[in-house]
């Protein structure tokens, strides 16, 4: 009989199961007879849906990991369409350690958190399309870094160099579009030897003994953001956060070509944005003293509220917003 | 039960006594059976949720108190719904009277394991044919619903089911032949 002939056949059978006819069981062909035994037993299959939902109520995400405060308060938020191949890609270029995955009941990947260093690395898969943005990671071994990188797929942005401002640094580009700038900090460099290394002259870039991997104020994970309207970034970080300006670096060319921010005690990087490096809308989530009152002073320094402060069921009240620059942060204090 | 199998359970179990967030790992390995043991007694989808739910609730509420004993853990899982179904039909009149079996006899344990797995399989299965076996058997739907649903023909569905069934007696075959 034609395969088409035992499809069909198959169906009618699996129908009447399905609606309590069961005189399909009496198939005499040993092909359909088998494959009608799996569909009998297939009549109880539970829901996936169900599945996942009661494993949620049992096992509520996030709660331990959003109160913990062993990780600083600046936690990049990667919106990634494979958070489990993210979650591969980090395991295998920065060591990270997975701390938390939580999928949805549609099968989405609704939250995971991810230990690299001493910084938390958090993702989801949006339900909208993917928001790459770019990191900055100082460790111990970047020239490795950026080899396991490009072994995982990622593309160089940047090959390894020793830098005037006293990083040895290589960039890539993750398969999602994310920038990741990947550095040991290797030699402190004052204003005037930076300037004069700018310039063309002074010493040439080298490793200091006892420098590094990170400098003085730095945690393993730093967000980058290249804005348009840098000041104007820093105003309404400072503003909105109460963020202060660790320092400022302008160009001949361009001002602001590097600035770090510090907001509680994590520091946030930018730059005005140019050639390559366009603006890449980030996402933050952000803990802070008082969400509520931080959330206030946002709007008013011209964010945009999605959620008012609200009590979450993973540990935490929190808020989000989107700045001027597109960018969102979950702003965040932890209960009890 | 085998050494390795029960050495790894135990573990879960201990880990779980100690951090409540690794009962996960639990509840992923004992869920098909105890959804197996379920539904063969009480038959009705809705009333096996709600119990299913109530036995994973107790068990994990319970957790500290289970001593280690030698049994399986399923074991103790089965006698937890075994009470629960007594207790939903003890409050559904029509039922009233008759009395629940408590423990699994050997050859139902069978049956469920071989259910269990089954359910195992059809979560590995590659996601076109996984997509069709769910939404036909755990959600009912007609090849119709499913073809629009997932956007192809009807006769695509028929297809994917039967190479779902395949795949599905294939690896049974490997593991229960």
């Amino acid at each position: 009989m034609a395969e088409r002939d035992l499809i069909e056949r198959l169906d009618d059978a699996i129908e009447a199961i399905l609606t309590g006819r069961s005189a399909g069981l009496a198939l005499s062909e040993p092909e359909l007879a088998t494959l009608l035994m799996a569909a009998d037993d297939l009549r109880a299959l539970p829901d996936p849906a169900f599945k996942s939902q009661l494993l949620a109520e049992l096992v509520p995400p996030m709660e331990d990991e959003m109160t913990t405060t062993e990780f600083p308060s600046i936690r990049p938020y990667l919106l990634v369409p494979d958070a489990d191949g993210m979650i591969a890609f980090l395991q295998e270029t920065l060591g990270a350690e997975l701390l938390g995955r939580y999928p949805a009941p549609d099968g989405r990947v609704m939250h995971a958190s991810m230990r690299v260093g001493d910084s938390l690395i958090e993702m989801g898969e949006p339900e909208s399309g993917p928001k790459p943005m770019a990191l900055h990671i100082y460790l111990d071994d970047v020239d490795g870094a950026y080899e396991r990188a490009r072994a995982a797929g990622a593309t160089s942005t940047l090959p390894i160099t020793d830098q005037a401002y006293g990083d040895r640094e290589g960039g890539v580009k993750d398969q999602w579009g994310n920038a990741w700038y990947l550095a040991t900090h290797q030699e402190e460099v004052t204003e005037d030897e930076l300037m004069q290394r700018f310039g063309g002259g002074g010493s040439k870039p080298r490793k200091q003994p006892g420098v590094g991997p990170r400098p003085e104020g730095y945690h393993t994970v730093t967000p980058f953001f290249h804005v348009r309207g840098a000041r104007k970034f820093i105003e309404f970080l400072g503003d909105a956060f109460g963020g202060t300006t660790a320092h400022i670096t302008d160009m001949p060319d361009r001002e602001v070509a590097h600035a770090a921010v510090r907001i509680g005690d994590s520091l946030i990087e930018l730059g005005e944005a140019h050639g390559e490096s366009q603006p890449m809308p980030s996402a933050i989530h952000l803990f802070v003293p008082d969400v509520d009152a931080v959330y206030e002073r946002a709007l008013r320094a011209g964010a945009t509220s999605v959620e008012p402060p609200a009590d979450k069921p993973y540990g935490e009240r929190g808020a989000w917003v989107i700045d001027p620059f597109e960018n969102q942060w979950f702003i965040a204090t932890a209960k009890g | 039960m085998d050494r390795a199998i029960e050495d790894r359970e135990r573990l879960l179990i201990e880990a779980a006594q100690k951090d409540p967030k690794r009962f996960a790992e639990l509840y992923e390995e004992n869920f098909g059976r105890v959804w197996a043991f379920v539904i063969r007694r009480v038959n009705d989808r809705a009333v096996a949720q709600d119990i299913t739910s109530e036995v994973f609730h107790q068990a994990l509420a319970n957790l500290g108190r289970f001593e280690w004993r030698g049994l399986p853990f399923a074991a103790w899982l089965y006698r937890i719904a075994a009470n629960a179904i007594a207790d939903h039909f003890a409050k559904s009149a029509r039922e009233q009277g008759t009395q629940a079996e408590t423990t699994a006899p050997p050859r139902e344990i069978e049956d469920i394991e071989r259910r269990a797995s089954l359910y195992r399989f059809v979560d590995r299965l590659p996601a076109d044919q996984r997509h069709v076996i769910v939404m036909r058997f755990a959600e009912e739907r007609s090849i119709r619903e499913i073809a629009s649903a997932i956007g192809r023909s009807e006769g695509a569905v028929k297809q994917l089911q039967w190479r779902g069934l395949q795949t599905l007696r294939a690896r049974m075959g490997t593991n229960h032949g």
